[in-house]
C-alpha cells in the first residue's frame, strides 16, 4: 500500500504496481487528468508535474519514486503564488489555443519562477513541445509577469 | 437536454446556405434552431464526412431561459474546439446582430444527439453537429449566422410589440429596438430583458424577415472584429477542460490496440494476451470507421451479432484490461499504460499481403520519377485513368507547349520532392463507449460527430436516436481526428465485452497507424526573359495519391492541385496536370491538404523565374499580379512589401524571402528573415505576415492561428517526413519526428487586411476566409526562396533536414 501527497491532500492506500508510472496513477487512478500524455518517453513535456518542487517528466517516473514527496500537478499549481501569476498571464495573453499541452508549459514555466527565473530567461527553461505552435504567446506571456 | 416537445416546420427547404430557421418550442424556453451549411459542396461535404447531401440537419442554437435572472443567452456549438477558436469565433457572429451583450452569452457544445431540440423538423433520425475540416467553421457559416441571430432579434422584439399596453407594448416595429440583451422602446418608456420575452419570443413567427438582416453595417461591428478572449481559454490553464483521453465513466474497463507493424498485415490464427485481459481481434475499417471486407453481411442483421468473426479481415487486436485491484485497496488500478502494455505484448501472428512491400520510399520514389517523365500529349495521357479526367480537368489554356518552344524564351525546368507527413497531434487518438441494449454513448476528440453517429448506427444496428456523440474537447486535430477508425475500433470492442471502454492508442500506434499527408513529386515547366516580369508558358505536374480516390470517390479530386491551380498570377499559357501515384499508404487530410504541397513549389519555382531574369522577386510577383488585374492578392503582397522593409538593411549572413499563396479563400503572405543554415537547422527570425480573410471576426484568434501555422509549416518544411520501409513506417515517436521547439520561435508580425470589406462586398453574398490553415503553405516556400538567397543553393525536396532528431525536453 502507497500513499502519495499531491497537491497537499494524502492519497493512501494505493496498490497499483510500484512501477506504475506516474503519469498513469495521476490520470487513471487518482482522476488528476490535467496532467497529460504525449510521447511517453520524456521528450514532449505534456506530463510535466513537480515533486519536491522539481519538474518532472511523470511518464518516466514510478509510482514508488513519488513516497514521501510533495507532489504538484496542474490541478494544485495556483496555490503556489507563481502559478497563479504563469495562470494569469497565460489568461491574459490568451496563450492556449488546442490547450493539451498547456498544463506541461505552465507547470514548467511556475517551477523556472520558483527557481528564481523572470522573463526571456524562463523561456530558457521551458523545452516543452506545443505542436498549435503557442510559442510567442508563451513568451510575450512570460514576459509581463513580474 | 430538454427533448424534443413540438417542432413545427414552418416553410419549404431552401437550397444552398440560405437555409431557414425554424422555432423549436420547449417547455416553455426559447429555442431557435437552424442550418448550418456542412460545406462549400454539401455533396462533397458528405462524401468526405459521412453526411447525407440531401440532409437538413440543425446543427446549432441559441436558448434563451424565461426569466433568467442572469438574462443569459446561451449559444450550442455544433463543431468541435481543436484549438482554431471557433467556439468563440462562432457565437461572436451569432450574437452581432441578435443585439446580444457579449458579457452575457454562455457557450456550450452541442451533443451529436437526435434527442435534442435541434433535430430535423423532416425526420426523427437526423443528427445535430457539423464536421469541423477544411477551415470551414466561421467561412461557411458567417452569413447564416448573422441571418439567424437578426430572426431570433427580430422575434424577440415581436414578443415586446405583443405585451400589454400598460407594460410598454404595442404600436410599430419602428418604435423598438435591442441593444445588450434588453429590448427598449425608442423613447426609453419600456423595456424588456431577453430572457423576460423568451417564452413569448418563442411563440413568435421564426419566418418573420428582419426589416434590416444586417443593421449592423459591416464597419460597425460590435462583437465581430473584435479581440474578445477565447471562451475555453480558463479551463486551459487549470487542467480542467475534458479532452477525450480525460474521460472517465463508471465501470470503465481500459483498452488498447496493437496493429500489424507493416501496414496492411491483418491477423493470423488466434491472438492471445496475459492474464486479466480480453484480446478482440478488430476489423478492418474504411476512413469513415466501417467495418469493410467481403465476408460482412450487408446490410448487417437487425439483431444479433452484426459480424462473422472471420480473422483474415481483422487487422487490428484491442486488449481490454480488467481491474484486478485488491478488494481492500481504496482505489483502483486499471489504467491506460496497463492496457497499453498488455496489447503491446498480445501474441499475434500477422498475415502480410504482398502489395504492402510496395509501401517503400525508394520504390515510391522510382515510381514518382517515372510518371514524371512519362511524356504527356494534353488531355491524351493513356497512363492516366479515366477517373481523373470528367468533372474538372487539368487547366488547360492557351498555347504552352507554343510558347515554351518559342526561340526567344529561355526554358527552366525543375523537379521538387514533398514528403509523405504525420499529423502527430498532442493527443493521441482515443475514445469513450458506454454500450447498452438500447442506446450507445460515445465521448471522442472528433472532428465529424454526426459521422461517428452513422457510423455507430452501423455498426451496432441502434438508430440515430438511441446513439450520442459527445465532442470533448480535441488536444489538436489536424485532419486526423475527421477519421473515425479509432471510434470504430472502440464500439467494436464494447460490442465485444460487453462493457464501459475506453480505448486510447500509444503514440507508437498513432505514428505508425496514422493516415499520411501524401508525398507528390513535380515538376514544373515554364519561361522567362531577362528582366522581364512575365511568365512565358507554365506547364506543371504533380504525381502524388489521390485522397479522395483512395476512399472510393469518383469524381476528379481537385485535392491533388490545390494551390496549383486558379493562381492569382497571369499565366495566360499553362498546363496543370494530375497523375495518380499508385503508392497504397493510407492518406488523408492534413493542415491545408493540396495547398501543403502545390504552394511550396508554385512558390519556389516563381522564385526560380525572378531570379533567372533577374527581377526582384517581389517586384515580378507584383507585376504577375497587376498583369492579371487580381487587385485583392496585389494589395496583400504590397503591404507585405511595405512592412517588410527591414529586409534591406538585415546583417550580414542573414537573408529574407517572400511567398504569397491561397487556400480556402483566405490569402496569405510571408516574409521571413533567416540566417545560420547548419546541418541540423536554419535560424528563422522573423515572419511578416499579411492575411486577407475578407471579414475578420476575431483579430486575436487570427493571429494565433498565424503563428501556429507558421510553426507547423516550418516544422514541416525543416524537419517532417514519414519514410516507409518494406511496408513499415519509419517513425514511432517524437524522437525522430522532430517540431519546432519554442526556442526556435520567430518573431511573427501579422498584419490584417480586410480586401473583401475595403471592395464593398454586400454582406448578404460575402465571401469570407478560413483561418485555421491557410498560413500554413506559404512558409515552406518562403524559407526555401531565403534560403536560396543567403546560400544560393535552390531546396527543391522538403524536408531541409531529413532523419531529423528530437531529444529530452
Amino acid at each position: 500500500m502507497i500513499t502519495l501527497n499531491v497537491n497537499g491532500k494524502n492519497y493512501p492506500n494505493i496498490t497499483a504496481d510500484p512501477g506504475t508510472k506516474m503519469l498513469w496513477v495521476l490520470r487513471d487512478i487518482l482522476n488528476l487528468t490535467g496532467t497529460k500524455y504525449g510521447c511517453g518517453i520524456e521528450i514532449c513535456g505534456a506530463c510535466t508535474i513537480l515533486v519536491d518542487g522539481q519538474p518532472q517528466k511523470s511518464c518516466d517516473m514510478d509510482l514508488s519514486e513519488g513516497v514521501g514527496r510533495k507532489i504538484t500537478t496542474i490541478e494544485g499549481i495556483s496555490a503556489m503564488p507563481n502559478g497563479a501569476k504563469v495562470q494569469q498571464a497565460w489568461v491574459a495573453t490568451q496563450v492556449p489555443q488546442c490547450g493539451y499541452c498547456q498544463s506541461g508549459m505552465i507547470v514548467a514555466a511556475t517551477a523556472a519562477m520558483n527557481a528564481g527565473h523572470r522573463g526571456a530567461s524562463i523561456m530558457n527553461e521551458i523545452n516543452n513541445l506545443c505542436v498549435c505552435g503557442t510559442y510567442q504567446r508563451i513568451r510575450e506571456a512570460v514576459s509581463t509577469i513580474k | 437536454m430538454t427533448p424534443v416537445k413540438d417542432i413545427k416546420k414552418k416553410s419549404a427547404p431552401e437550397s444552398g446556405s440560405n437555409r431557414r430557421n425554424f422555432i423549436v418550442s420547449t417547455a416553455g424556453g426559447f429555442t431557435l434552431g437552424f442550418f448550418l451549411p456542412s460545406g462549400e459542396n454539401r455533396a462533397e461535404a458528405a462524401t468526405l464526412f459521412g453526411g447525407d447531401p440531401t440532409e437538413l440537419a440543425v446543427n446549432s442554437w441559441i436558448r434563451i431561459i424565461p426569466d433568467d435572472p442572469n438574462n443569459y443567452v446561451t449559444i450550442m456549438f455544433g463543431g468541435c474546439e481543436l484549438g482554431q477558436g471557433s467556439m468563440t469565433g462562432l457565437a461572436q457572429i451569432l450574437a452581432e446582430d441578435l443585439m446580444a451583450d457579449w458579457n452575457l452569452v454562455r457557450v456550450e457544445q452541442a451533443l451529436g444527439d437526435a434527442s435534442s431540440p435541434a433535430v430535423s423538423p423532416f425526420s426523427n433520425d437526423k443528427v445535430v453537429t457539423y464536421p469541423t475540416g477544411g477551415s470551414s467553421a466561421i467561412r461557411n457559416r458567417f452569413v447564416t449566422l448573422r441571418r439567424v441571430g437578426a430572426t431570433a432579434r427580430e422575434m424577440l422584439i415581436a414578443a415586446a410589440m405583443a405585451d400589454t399596453t400598460a407594460n410598454g407594448g404595442g404600436g410599430s416595429r419602428d418604435k423598438y429596438y435591442a441593444k445588450n440583451n434588453v429590448v427598449y422602446r425608442n423613447d426609453s418608456s419600456a423595456s424588456w430583458t431577453f430572457a423576460k420575452l423568451a417564452a413569448k419570443a418563442a411563440k413568435q413567427d421564426s419566418t418573420l424577415q428582419p426589416p434590416q438582416p444586417f443593421p449592423v453595417g459591416n464597419n460597425n461591428f460590435r462583437i465581430i472584429g473584435t479581440p474578445v478572449n477565447r471562451v475555453d481559454i480558463p479551463l486551459k490553464v487549470n487542467g480542467s477542460a475534458v479532452f477525450g483521453i480525460d474521460v472517465q465513466i463508471p465501470g470503465m474497463v481500459y483498452a488498447s490496440v496493437k496493429h500489424c507493424p507493416t501496414i496492411g498485415g491483418t491477423v493470423s490464427g488466434t491472438p492471445r494476451s496475459g492474464q486479466g485481459t480480453t484480446v478482440i481481434p478488430l476489423f478492418a475499417t474504411d476512413s469513415r470507421g466501417v467495418i469493410v471486407g467481403a465476408s460482412i453481411p450487408t446490410p448487417p442483421p437487425a439483431k444479433g451479432p452484426r459480424y462473422a468473426p472471420i480473422p483474415a479481415n481483422y487487422t487490428a487486436v484491442a486488449v481490454a484490461l480488467y481491474d484486478t485491484t485488491h478488494p481492500t485497496a481504496t482505489y483502483p488500478n486499471a489504467n491506460t499504460w496497463a492496457a497499453v502494455q498488455a496489447a503491446q505484448s498480445a501474441q499475434v501472428t500477422w498475415s502480410i499481403p504482398t502489395g504492402s512491400a510496395d509501401i517503400d520510399s525508394a520504390k515510391m520514389a522510382a515510381t514518382g520519377k517515372a510518371l514524371l517523365d512519362n511524356d504527356v500529349v494534353n488531355g491524351a495521357h493513356t497512363a492516366v485513368p479515366a477517373w481523373v479526367l470528367p468533372g474538372t480537368p487539368p487547366e488547360n489554356q492557351g498555347y504552352p507547349d507554343k510558347i515554351l518552344s518559342d526561340p526567344t524564351v529561355t526554358v527552366l525546368t525543375s523537379n521538387y520532392t514533398v514528403p509523405y507527413l504525420a499529423h502527430a497531434c498532442m493527443e493521441v487518438v482515443n475514445c469513450t463507449v458506454n454500450l447498452t441494449a438500447t442506446a450507445c454513448e460515445v465521448w471522442a476528440p472528433t472532428q465529424s460527430a454526426a459521422g461517428a453517429v452513422k457510423l455507430i448506427s452501423n455498426l451496432t444496428g441502434l438508430p440515430y436516436s438511441a446513439i450520442t456523440v459527445h465532442t470533448t474537447f480535441l488536444g489538436g486535430g489536424l485532419g486526423r481526428k475527421i477519421e473515425l477508425d479509432f471510434v470504430s475500433q472502440a464500439v467494436q470492442v464494447a460490442m465485444a465485452i460487453k462493457k464501459p471502454v475506453k480505448l486510447v492508442w500509444p503514440r507508437s500506434e498513432d505514428f505508425t497507424h496514422d493516415q499520411y499527408r501524401p508525398g507528390a513529386w513535380i515538376r514544373v515547366s515554364a519561361g522567362y526573359k531577362a528582366k522581364d516580369s512575365t511568365i512565358y508558358g507554365w506547364k506543371y505536374r504533380t504525381v502524388t495519391q489521390s485522397i479522395g480516390k483512395q476512399r472510393g470517390n469518383t469524381n476528379w479530386d481537385g485535392q491533388t492541385v490545390e494551390g496549383a491551380v486558379a493562381l492569382h498570377y497571369s499565366l495566360p499559357d499553362r498546363y496543370t496536370e494530375f497523375v495518380p501515384h499508385p503508392a497504397p499508404v493510407p492518406v488523408a487530410y492534413w493542415r491545408s491538404v493540396g495547398a501543403s504541397m502545390n504552394c511550396f513549389v508554385v512558390e519556389s519555382m516563381i522564385d526560380e523565374l525572378a531570379n533567372a531574369a533577374v527581377v526582384d522577386p517581389i517586384v515580378f510577383r507584383k507585376s504577375l499580379l497587376l498583369q492579371k488585374g487580381d487587385k485583392r492578392a496585389l494589395h496583400v503582397v504590397d503591404i507585405a512589401d511595405q512592412k517588410s522593409l527591414w529586409r534591406n538593411s538585415l546583417p550580414k549572413g542573414h537573408a529574407w524571402g517572400i511567398a504569397f499563396g491561397e487556400a480556402f479563400a483566405t490569402q496569405v503572405c510571408h516574409v521571413v528573415e533567416i540566417s545560420a543554415p547548419s546541418t541540423t537547422s536554419i535560424t528563422v527570425h522573423r515572419v511578416t505576415t499579411v492575411v486577407d480573410c475578407g471579414i475578420m471576426v476575431n483579430p486575436n484568434q487570427i493571429e494565433a492561428q498565424m503563428q501556429g501555422s507558421i510553426v507547423h509549416g516550418m516544422g514541416a518544411a525543416l524537419y517532417g517526413q514519414i519514410t516507409f520501409a518494406n511496408g513499415v513506417p519509419s517513425v514511432t515517436n517524437f524522437n525522430k519526428y522532430r517540431m519546432v521547439r519554442g526556442k526556435e520561435m520567430p518573431v511573427v508580425d501579422v498584419s490584417i487586411i480586410q480586401g473583401n470589406l475595403n471592395q464593398g462586398v454586400d454582406p448578404n453574398t460575402l465571401q469570407i476566409g478560413g483561418i485555421g490553415e491557410p498560413g500554413v503553405p506559404p512558409i515552406a516556400p518562403a524559407i526555401a526562396n531565403a534560403y536560396f538567397r543567403l546560400t544560393g543553393i535552390r531546396q527543391r525536396s522538403l524536408p531541409f533536414f531529413p532523419g531529423s532528431t528530437m531529444s529530452d525536453g
